[in-house]
């Protein structure tokens, strides 16, 4: 081949644009400590570049964002438990030693109001907060567990309504001894005409022939009691729905009370009677006095005699064993574990549980909107649609990882400690009456000559009313040992939810260490793809660099000289 | 026996001939540096010897110059042509597909990626804190991050074309001006050739403007002898280019100019193509015919970056025309895997041109797809040679060109379907959500766009409902360019339906009919919780086969394969360029060296015929005044 001057040139050129290419792309690596400065330098690194990239980014996020959140709420929530833990531990302390120390309702009084300061605190602890949301209350965590005062406030003057469907199983059907002392309250009366003493006569219905302490019973009721008292009386035109146990499907037992009277109807699950049922209803009563109730029952008064007693102050439904052994006997209950009461409650106080954290309910509402619009009624269904209560909030912490963040309210909060201390209310009052009534028979009892008839009357009533007054001291100790099983069990209850949280927090622990690597893991790679091995480039760079001043040497000699210097 | 004085013309031929030798050298010389000339050599030639009838036979008479003759092989001259036209393809590939790189990179900051994955992160912390406004108002700043992206993307897309397209308009500009220089050379290598001279400058000028052409366009040349009337051959040639696949630019003298016609609105081929695209055709009407396979230059690679569909287009057959006077409506069935699915759809959207049956119609925008891969046009009979009859059923339609290059209208509707279909899912999971407000409502789409003609934004109705007339929109009106979040969210953010509608009560406003509503508390967000798992899941939103963030990948990874196969290609034929350069200046080329050497070489011939001269006049002096005197 014919070589000329500018071939060589050329080819000179050529050679040394390559070298500083070359050198152009090792600088960049250098100073951008890249290995590529534009995708199409290497398509796979820089696909692969993104990727990892969106990998590092999400791990990020779960590791330093949601992962941290996440403890931040389990802490919480573990705090507020152990709270709860101290404070039933506190009240189980309590009972335990209250069970024997007290002779007097005073004594009473003085123990029930401090163990109503722990259970006020108790459920204080529902109300905690994380930055402004309520901790227990599921996904409605701009509404606290209980009411706050301003609730109550607020539903004072725009009262709002809750239909309430609560669900009972077999075990929530509880015995209770009632101390019947009703006979001695009866007067003597009548004048013996001869005398001028009065003459009295027993009164009508008691029986002459048994003592007054015989006639003094501790009787056996049955009740279920529902989580609220103070419900809507039938009276004020609410009702009641109910479905007992054996009953069949699409059949509810309504009542209500129409002009004063007691109504009972089979209703369909909409609401409509049912044609031709194969329930029959029992004989329903409402009584607003809880004693007269228990009374009633205990003594089979009515005609039909009255098979459930519906208390709304209370909120009891009380039964005789009569009663119960036909409707609540184990063959009934065969194949079933539930029944339900469905109540209304317009009356609510602070501190009171608000039932849409744990019940099926509907709230009604009256919207006002004062010189704008006509009020409006508004209805709310709550827990009505989904299978279980299912209100967990999950945090994203890893790929296709969540983790439950919140504990709800009812897996540690139950009605039954504000219930119990209800119930020990009760107690107390009877207590009280039965103190009270012996006071007063011993007052009337001064006024009579101590050999006179009523004087002696008197006497044995006092004799009887002591023994009551020994039966119901007896049922509060009864009750007090009771109690103690009770806080044991809500003790139980409420650690099965702290050992969940807690360990959802070991869990997320183990997630936290597992996202900890991965976020290194993932930068190790991105270096390894990405990076650039700094000796590597340096010696590649110094390498073509002495090329480059090799080839300008040589271009540089060829291009000095040609043959006319030497003509 | 030769004449007393013949010797003196020998040498005075030989003085000639070094001189001309001598000349030639100096103008090789000259032109060392001259871009496109060829060394040229003197062609000499022993004179036709002189029989003298004298017993030693015949007696040589010196040498005959012949002609100063350019030194070339055409055929490297056709080889570097070829390799200029693939060079030049990829030289304007390279820049642009460089500049779509540029635009598709992820800085780690204002990329797909990043902002996407802003996305999923914001969504993550509105499950953490359904309740709050504040999430939700980061959501919606990462959407609209998002959406603008796509706005820029597609504007930086589209004054890409119209850059590319201004460069078409310089490409065929040059192509002209070199054909009429062409023309003119033509015509003075003939004058000057038929006196019987070699025009070896102006053809070294022709051969050089050929090297320019061949940048620009593929260029075949042809050149063949003038026969007279006898057949016998003349000094003068007819010099032919053709250009595009054989398409004729210049004959002889005689040569055709392109011209560049805009597009109107009415004539557009892609949805998204920028206004305004020129259409090339000769000046005498005839076609330019711009799609041909065999086409090459930059004029290609301007082409297929300006047009290039990845060999998607729209094709059908006809199967039903009902003829109407004024206009024609005709069905068309399509089998395309592409043309499925409306958010595919690049048909423009203000009227184009489509082939049926080998005739040209106007169609309007009000074109409907059935959801079903039937199409239905209206055509403009008064616009077209002939009406759309009946006649044409059965026969095939298109529209627009199959152009075997991912160039802007690929990546266009690339974007334009991944908008549409992740505006789609996402609007359609957000759409059956509640609002967070307090009492809470249906809520409603969260993507959509401003409308072309007329304030406002597209609604939920008009957006689902699946074809594309002017009221009957679907998410064909959602384009990477103009695809944006309903006002109404982005003023209060609570109105996103985050939260499922468990109780199917259309909100507060329709009450489902039994009086009450279940509602579910403010951290409920299973909707988002939906968007989330779509985001991720393959089986729920699928891009290409790839998740919904895949899409940068699958885009960019097409721009980047381009873009480095550009590269590649640009390298090896520009060292092949480099390469063929040298094997023709090996030959073409002048060497200092060499004319050096001729330069010595030349003056002694000259010196050595001066001196026979000198020695003949020795000769005459010797015989004339001494011999026999």
């Amino acid at each position: 081949m014919r070589m000329t001057n500018k071939i060589m040139r050329n080819n000179s050129a050529y050679n040394i644009n390559q070298n500083k290419i070359l050198q152009d792309k090792l600088t960049n690596q250098m100073t951008n400590q890249s290995k590529i400065v534009r995708p199409s330098d290497d398509p796979v690194v820089a696909i692969r570049a993104l990727r990892l990239r969106s990998n590092v980014s999400a791990v990020t996020q779960y590791n330093e964002k949601n992962a941290e959140d996440a403890k931040q709420w389990l802490t919480l929530t573990a705090d507020a438990m152990t709270t709860v833990d101290e404070v039933l531990n506190h009240l189980y302390e309590q009972s335990t030693v209250s069970a024997d120390k007290y002779e007097t309702s005073d004594d009473l009084r003085i123990i029930l109001s401090q163990m109503k300061q722990l259970t006020a605190e108790f459920y204080s602890c529902a109300n905690v907060d994380y930055a402004g949301r309520y901790v227990f209350s599921g996904y409605r965590t701009d509404m606290p567990v209980t009411f706050t005062e301003e609730d109550e406030r607020r539903m004072e003057k725009n009262p709002v309504a809750y239909n309430i469907s609560e669900s009972f199983g077999y075990e929530d059907v509880s015995s209770i001894s009632y101390t019947n002392y009703d006979t001695l309250k009866e007067e003597l009366t009548g004048t013996n005409t001869t005398t001028g003493d009065p003459n009295p006569s027993y009164p009508t219905g008691v029986d002459s022939t048994k003592s007054y302490e015989q006639h003094v019973a501790n009787d056996t009721l049955y009740r279920f009691r529902i989580s609220y008292n103070d419900l809507d009386t039938l009276a004020s035109g609410s009702s009641l729905t109910i479905k007992l146990p054996g009953m069949p499907d699409n059949e509810n037992i309504r009542v209500s009370s129409v002009g004063g009277t007691i109504q009972t109807a089979i209703v369909d699950d909409t609401g409509a009677a049912v044609a031709s049922p194969v329930t029959t209803a029992p004989q329903f009563a409402e009584f607003a006095d809880q004693e007269a109730a228990y009374q009633a029952i205990a003594n089979g008064t009515g005609t039909p005699p009255v098979d459930i007693a519906f208390i709304p102050g209370s909120g009891e439904l009380v039964f005789s064993k009569e009663y119960y052994d036909k409707a609540f006997n184990e063959a009934v209950f065969a194949g079933q574990d539930s029944f339900h009461v469905n109540y209304n409650k317009t009356s609510w106080q602070s501190g009171d549980i608000n039932p849409i954290h744990y019940f099926e309910c509907l709230e009604t509402k009256t919207i006002s909107d004062p010189g704008v619009n006509p009020p409006v009624t508004r209805v709310t269904a709550y827990n009505t649609k989904r299978e279980s209560k299912d209100q967990d909030i999950f945090y994203d912490v890893g790929y296709n990882q969540k983790i439950e963040v919140n504990t709800c309210a009812d897996e540690i909060f139950t009605h039954d400690v504000q219930r119990d201390m209800d119930d020990f209310d009760h107690y107390l009052k009877q207590l009280e009456s039965v103190e009270k009534f012996q006071k007063d028979l011993e007052e009337k009892q001064k006024a009579y000559p101590e050999d006179s008839k009523q004087y002696k009357d008197l006497e044995e009533r006092i004799e009887g009313v002591k023994k009551a007054n020994v039966y119901i001291r007896e049922e509060i100790h009864n009750k007090f040992e009771n109690q103690i099983t009770k806080y044991q069990k809500y003790m139980d209850d409420s650690r099965v939810a702290m050992t969940d949280n807690a360990t959802r927090g070991s869990r997320l622990e183990l997630v936290k260490t597992r996202l900890t690597n991965q976020q290194a893991t993932f930068k190790e790679l991105q270096q390894d793809n990405e990076g650039i091995d700094i000796t590597e480039v340096a010696v590649e760079l110094s390498s073509s660099e002495l090329t480059y001043n090799a080839a300008l040497m040589a271009t540089g000699k060829i291009m000095q000289t040609n043959l006319m210097n030497y003509i | 026996m030769a004449s007393t004085f013949f010797g003196l013309t020998i040498a005075s031929s030989g003085l000639r001939a070094a001189n001309a030798a001598l000349n030639t050298t100096g103008n090789n010389i000259s032109n060392v540096q001259t871009e496109g000339y060829s060394r040229q050599k003197v062609e000499t030639e022993a004179a036709n010897a002189l029989r003298v009838f004298a017993t030693y036979g015949c007696a040589g008479a010196g040498v005959e110059t012949l002609a100063i003759e350019r030194v070339r092989d055409v055929f490297y001259d056709h080889k570097y042509w070829d390799n200029e036209t693939k060079l030049g393809e990829y030289d304007a590939k390279v820049y642009y597909c460089k500049m779509i790189e540029e635009y598709l990179k992820d800085d780690q900051k204002t990329g797909f990626k990043s902002l996407f994955d802003r996305i999923e992160e914001t969504l993550q912390e509105i499950t953490k804190n359904a309740n709050s406004t504040d999430a939700k108002a980061q959501f919606l700043g990462a959407a609209k991050t998002l959406t603008d992206y796509f706005n820029n993307l597609y504007g930086d897309l589209q004054d890409l074309q119209s850059d590319v397209n201004d460069e078409i308009k310089i490409r065929t500009d040059q192509i002209n001006s070199i054909a009429q220089d062409l023309a003119t050379v033509n015509k003075q290598i003939n004058v000057v050739e038929l006196s019987g001279k070699r025009a070896n400058e102006l053809r070294d000028k022709r051969d050089k403007l050929i090297d320019e052409l061949s940048a620009v366009v593929d260029v075949q040349t042809a050149e063949y002898p003038i026969l007279d009337e006898q057949g016998n051959e003349t000094a003068a040639h007819r010099y032919m280019v053709k250009i595009a696949g054989g398409q004729t630019l210049v004959d002889m003298d005689e040569y055709k100019t392109l011209i560049c016609v805009s597009r109107t609105k009415e004539e557009k081929v892609n949805q998204s193509d920028v206004d305004g695209l020129y259409d090339v055709m000769w000046s005498d009407g005839l076609e330019f015919s711009l799609y041909n396979a065999s086409m090459g230059g930059e004029l290609r690679g301007l082409i297929e970056m300006r047009d290039g569909n990845n060999g998607e287009y729209f094709q059908g057959q006809v199967v039903s025309v009902s003829y109407h006077e004024n206009f024609s409506t005709v069905t068309i069935q399509t089998t395309a895997d592409h043309l499925q699915s409306i958010s595919k759809s690049k048909i423009s959207d203000s009227g184009g041109i489509i082939n049926v049956g080998n005739q040209l119609y106007y169609y309007s925008k009000d074109w409907v797809y059935n959801g079903n891969g039937q199409y239905t046009f209206v055509v403009d009979n008064k616009k077209s040679d002939e009406p759309l009859l009946g006649d044409k059923v059965w026969k095939e339609a298109s529209i627009g060109g199959e152009i075997n290059y991912q160039g802007v209208p690929y990546y266009m509707s690339q974007m334009n379907e991944w908008v549409r279909e992740f505006a789609k899912k996402v609007n359609d999971i957000f759409k059956e959500g509640l609002t967070a407000e307090d009492p809470p409502h249906k809520a409603d789409i969260l993507f959509t766009a401003d409308y072309v003609r007329k304030e406002g934004q597209y609604t939920q109705r008009e957006l689902d409902k699946g074809t594309a007339t002017e009221e009957n929109t679907g998410y064909y009106n959602l384009t990477a360019g103009n695809i944006g979040l309903l006002q109404e969210v982005v003023k209060n953010p609570n109105l996103l339906g985050t939260r499922k509608d468990i109780d199917d009560n259309k909100g507060i406003d329709v009450p489902n009919g039994d009086g009450k509503d279940e509602v579910e508390g403010k951290e409920q967000c299973e909707q988002v919780w939906e968007v989330i798992s779509m985001l991720r899941d393959v089986n729920k939103f699928s891009f290409r086969g790839r998740d919904a963030g895949g899409f940068l990948e699958c885009v960019l990874s097409d721009a980047t394969l381009n873009s480095s196969n550009a590269e590649t290609l640009y390298a090896t034929y520009f060292s092949l360029e480099t390469n063929i350069d040298n094997q023709r200046i090996s030959i073409s080329g002048v060497d200092e060296d060499e004319e050096a050497m001729n330069l010595v070489k030349y003056e002694n011939s000259y010196t050595l015929a001066s001196k026979m001269i000198n020695v003949l006049t020795e000769v005459y002096d010797r015989l004339i005044l001494q011999t026999g005197v």
